[in-house]
């Protein structure tokens, strides 16, 4: 899970909320936290004592950071350019969070209200709850991660943008038409037909590794992060399932990133604390150049030449981030980042996650390498392979009719 | 532990949290396995692989005619059990499992492992904190 592509992503609560993280339990059988966070001035207010400084007398961002709160990406239309909830609206979102925990997800084997037992949908679904881990049960009293513009919403896609993205949704439906994930009708003669951009994209093919999608390649996750949210034991450990933790270790000279984030899927970043120009624009990277400063006691790191293979909601090789990291307090990061890609938005945007320090010990991140046993993708193509053959000598299903693409949350659709 | 409590989804809520938030899989498991070859077998762990991005256990199962054949099942993402508690230890060899999932389309004996538990019924998450599944709650639920 990765929350891409999710307009609702999860994110800890900010240095605005710092009872939340241990009032939940309490708040869930019927206690009333209390909140003092209902404004930036109240965010600032809580800040518990001052922010560590390093050895050499940095800002100290050290340490292993995760998401605890949930809080959508884009503001609801609802709260117009509110940025805070009020305490009875907070309450009521809290609330609504904890009945959807109570749902029964995979172990219902419904989704939607139909047994799916059987389905193509099922075996997408892969595990029941177990290997998934617990469920956030915070939320933010944020509306929305994006702060800017004011209305708290992407803005508008370029026309150019829009039309690539239209032509992969087209071909990606194409490629469902006829199975129980899309819509009815005869298998579509895109089938055939190479995808319109390079593929990163669950699509209903496995003719090839590049019919899979850029998890299931192991392609590590790609710049920006946005961890998802899960909770904390009391001792700060992280267990939520693929929530993803960052951990943070600075030298005078850079400060490296550790994202441990996805399904194997983590890698590191070294950022150089640099006054050099960026790469030459023919020169492109998978997560970017990244060039840092400080600004106070913010580290300000900018980041451009990606390359066709990055993707962050449809901005791929021209994206430009400008990633702000502030301790506001010992237990609050804030992280601001600035997107723009003047070929996919017609403007700029800037949204903010707030990760809370997690313990020192005992906690552990642990390392990524995808690529070390990826049977699955191997058997993906293997197993199409089987298919085709059975349905071939009239021994099963054409596969082409089936959803091999979509499905697989672990809560219902 | 998580809320008994019961609350009315106000449209709020709702509108703050979404309806149909679902946490995205990275993984088209339908390319992989059938959905037409369910298996539920009892089985004995002979090792566990923890490797990205899955970790695969391997369990000896007795068939009816008594012949042993030996299953690979794959699981989670082996960060994700460390941090619920699902060591090394958990499975030792000669540990005795039940798998309910679906058989690789090719006909292998390789499945996904939809649900694992001890004969008993006992979730192999017995250290864990509650997931809120629903037979931990209910165990009729399952």
């Amino acid at each position: 899970m990765r929350v891409r592509g999710n307009p609702y992503v999860f994110v800890m609560t900010l240095a605005a909320v710092p009872i939340v993280a241990i009032g939940l339990a309490q708040r869930s059988v019927g206690q009333t936290a209390s909140s003092n966070a209902k404004s930036e001035s109240s965010a600032k207010s809580a800040a518990n004592g001052a922010a560590p400084k390093t050895a050499w007398g940095a800002p100290d961002l050290q340490g292993i950071w995760s998401n605890v709160a949930v809080v959508p990406f884009e503001r609801p239309k609802q709260y117009g350019e509110r940025q805070f909830l009020t305490e009875d609206e907070h309450q009521k979102a809290v609330d609504a969070l904890l009945k959807r925990d109570q749902l029964p997800g995979r172990d219902s084997r419904e989704s939607q209200g139909k047994d799916i037992r059987g389905t193509e949908k099922d075996v997408a679904r892969a595990y029941n709850e177990h290997w998934f881990g617990d469920k956030p049960t915070e939320v933010s009293y944020r509306t929305s991660q994006i702060i800017d513009p004011p209305d708290g919403r992407m803005p508008a896609y370029t026309p150019e943008a829009q039309a690539r993205m239209k032509k992969q949704k087209e071909y990606l439906d194409a490629l469902l038409q006829g199975t129980s994930g899309g819509k009815p009708g005869p298998i579509s003669p895109m089938r055939y037909q190479p995808p319109p951009d390079y593929n990163l994209d669950r699509m209903n093919r496995a003719d090839g590794p590049e019919d899979r999608s850029a998890e299931e390649r192991c392609f590590l996750d790609r710049l920006p992060i946005v961890l998802a949210a899960g909770p904390l034991t009391p001792d700060g450990r992280p267990v939520g399932s693929f929530a993803g933790e960052v951990r943070i270790v600075e030298s005078p000279e850079s400060v490296d990133f550790y994202y441990d984030v996805g399904q194997g899927s983590g890698f590191n970043r070294v950022v150089p604390i640099t006054n050099r120009p960026h790469l030459a624009k023919d020169v492109r990277e998978y997560w970017g150049d990244s060039i840092a400063h400080w600004e106070g006691e913010t580290l300000v790191v900018d980041v451009t030449n990606f390359t066709h293979e990055s993707d962050f909601r449809g901005s791929r090789e021209n994206l430009h981030l400008i990633e702000r990291y502030q301790r506001v307090n010992p237990k609050t990061l804030r992280i601001t980042i600035t997107v723009d890609d003047p070929t996919t938005w017609v403007k700029p945007f800037t949204f903010v996650q707030e990760l809370r320090k997690n313990a020192d010990k005992p906690n552990m991140v642990y390392e990524g390498g995808c690529h070390e046993g990826n049977q699955a993708l191997l058997d993906m193509l293997v197993n199409t392979r089987a298919a085709e053959k059975l349905f071939s000598e009239g021994k099963g299903p054409d596969p082409a009719k089936e959803d091999n693409a979509s499905g697989g949350g672990a809560v219902p659709e | 532990m998580r809320t008994k409590q019961i609350v009315a989804v106000s449209v709020l809520g709702v509108a703050m949290l979404g309806a149909t938030i679902s946490a995205s899989a990275h993984h088209a498991f339908a390319a992989e396995f059938d959905s037409n070859k369910p298996v539920h077998f009892q089985g004995t762990v002979t090792k566990m692989e923890w490797v990205n991005p899955h970790a695969w256990i391997h369990v000896d199962v007795k068939g009816p005619d008594g012949t042993v054949a030996n299953w690979a099942i794959e699981a989670g993402t082996p960060n994700v059990l460390y941090r619920r508690g699902f060591t090394k230890e958990s499975l030792l060899a000669g540990t005795v499992i039940v798998v309910d999932g679906y058989q690789a389309k090719d006909g292998s004996h390789r499945a996904n492992g939809r649900d694992l538990t001890l004969p008993d019924g006992r979730t192999l998450f017995l250290g864990s904190s509650g997931t809120g599944a629903p037979y931990e709650n209910d165990p009729k639920a399952k």
